[in-house]
């Protein structure tokens, strides 16, 4: 049984994450052409009709991804909301709970 | 830059031979005791915090007797000596000195090399003493390729009438050591002032290092907290994870300052505190320009340069609106060669995540002026995730001047004070 989760490390520290098993029903694959437009690693595997990572990627270490973030965005926005970036900040959540004035972002108007 | 404080500074010296008084570092009147116990009264009780002229402000006292120390070190501990916190004291033998010397390592940009200061007038400001009793300090440009003998300081020191021909040996010793010391750890400075000449021979009383911002990823022996340099205080919590965002990825940098981290400045000023994010520090400086005679107040620095990954982007705007306070955001571009999409996808990320009930359309108002590579791209990419749709939003494109953007925050800021209220 083939993986349909792709999950690859990028160099800041991070992860990015495809659920593919939606991705045969996604009309634009635009994640491809946005990934290809920056010269990352992600290519479109023309059998299954899903991303892929290049043949080449890992060979030097890291996949080359180029963390713009447009896989994500755009499947956010023209496909099916199948990609994850996780970028975690070491001591951010501990700094957000130990403040004693809130910040600004969860008042709601 | 990242100064060592006073003890971190002295371990330092005793791992190069540097000799330094008997001394502990303790954050209770109960350490205190014992330290003194071991020390010996009398003893100096010095404030560990990154700043000089700690004397003249009251962070170095003396004790002579039990009851003594323990009064001193309770009214140091927790109290602030030149605006900073005293959360450690260095309990320090008192020696009796005969003299007082400064001598230091420094790089000398007009030289481009290392310069060897000495002064026999130690103990005081260096820089006062520059200023009205110039030729009393004697100088040595250093060829790193060469190094420094102990016979280059000898003649150096050669004309000192406070030190005697053995005296002079020691210190002439000492300085290479303390020369050393600043190669191997990459300082700007390595400095002792005062430098005691004893009877059993020179000892540094104080301790300053400072490490050059650049190496600090090659000092991680001396376990620095690496962030952006601002002044004397310590780094906050928030500069120093925007330090983390360099770590490990060099493409692209990310400078990040909290210039009133407790928004006090602006308060008393009767500024209006916002987050700010700029492409160039000189994009930064001409937009504070235009914003602070209109009352707001940029309560951190920011510059994203050298065409940084998105996801530095997506760190630092969330470490940016996550100050507590701020009454809006802005965000300014010089025209350079970064690609501004990229930049925009880390915002528009970091937006969606704060904000996932409005898409990422902020609470407050915020400025978006895109200038430069790609900044099409970077408007046309806040519009389809409908961020500039938001009603706090304004997004500005090339031909909007610094001064048009700070206008525009200016404006939107009046209307959402008039219509939310304010309050945050």
């Amino acid at each position: 049984m083939r993986k349909e989760r792709l999950t690859f490390q990028v160099q800041s520290g991070g992860t990015v994450s495809l659920d593919r098993s939606r991705c045969p029903e996604c009309p634009t694959k635009a994640c491809v052409d946005v990934c290809a437009e920056q010269g990352g690693p992600l290519v479109l595997d023309e059998a299954r009709g899903i991303p892929a990572l290049r043949p080449d990627a890992g060979r030097k270490g890291g996949v080359g991804c180029v963390e713009c973030l447009g896989c994500e965005l755009v499947c956010d926005t023209r496909g099916l909301q199948a990609v994850c970036i996780a970028l975690p900040i070491d001591g951010f959540d501990h700094y957000l709970a130990t403040l004693t004035d809130p910040v600004v972002y969860p008042r709601e108007r | 830059m990242a100064r060592l404080v006073e003890h971190q500074a002295k371990e330092v010296f005793r791992r190069f031979g540097i000799p330094i008084p008997l001394g502990r570092v303790v954050r209770t009147a109960e350490e205190a005791e014992s330290a003194a116990a071991v020390v010996g009264l009398p003893v100096m009780v010095k404030a560990q915090i990154p700043a000089g002229k700690r004397g003249k402000a009251g962070g170095i006292r003396v004790a002579s007797t039990a009851r003594e120390l323990s009064s001193v070190v309770k009214d140091l501990l927790g109290s602030h000596v030149r605006g900073l916190p005293v959360d450690a004291v260095l309990i320090e033998q008192a020696l009796t000195v005969e003299g007082e010397l400064y001598v230091g390592v420094t790089a000398d940009p007009t030289r481009r090399s290392p310069s060897i200061i000495f002064c026999e007038a130690g103990g005081v400001d260096i820089e006062e003493t520059a200023r009205v009793a110039h030729d009393s300090i004697w100088t040595l440009e250093v060829d790193i390729l060469r190094g420094i003998y102990p016979h280059d300081v000898l003649n150096l020191i050669r004309g000192s009438r406070s030190l005697d021909s053995r005296q002079k040996l020691a210190v002439a010793s000492l300085v290479c050591r303390l020369y050393e010391l600043y190669r191997r750890h990459d300082c700007r400075l390595a400095e002792i002032n005062p430098l005691a000449i004893t009877a059993d021979g020179p000892i540094a009383l104080d301790a300053r290092v400072d490490i050059d911002g650049d190496a600090l990823e090659r000092q991680r022996e001396l376990n620095i907290d690496i962030a952006e340099e601002a002044g004397s205080r310590s780094p906050t919590p928030l500069e120093e994870m925007a330090g983390a965002i360099d770590e490990r990825d060099h493409r692209g940098t990310v400078h990040f300052v909290q210039i009133d981290p407790d928004l006090s400045y602006a308060r008393d000023k009767g500024l209006v505190p916002f987050g700010f994010d700029c492409v160039g520090a000189g994009a930064s400086l001409t937009t504070m320009d235009e914003l602070v005679p209109l009352g707001f107040y940029p309560v951190n620095f920011c510059d994203t340069s050298g065409n940084p990954v998105a996801s530095k982007l997506y760190r630092v705007t969330k470490l940016i609106f996550s100050q507590p306070g701020i009454q809006g955001y802005v965000f300014v571009s010089c025209v350079s060669s970064q690609q501004l999409d990229n930049t925009a996808r880390g915002i528009i990320k970091a937006l969606k995540e704060i904000y996932p009930k409005t898409g990422g359309q902020p609470n407050i108002p915020s400025v978006f002026c895109f200038r430069g590579a790609w900044d099409d791209d970077a408007l046309r990419l806040l519009d389809e995730h409908g961020i500039s749709k938001g009603r706090w939003v304004r997004a500005l494109g090339r031909d909007a001047t610094e001064r048009e953007a700070a206008e525009a925050f200016a404006a939107l800021h009046s209307r959402w004070q008039q219509e939310t209220g304010g309050a945050v």
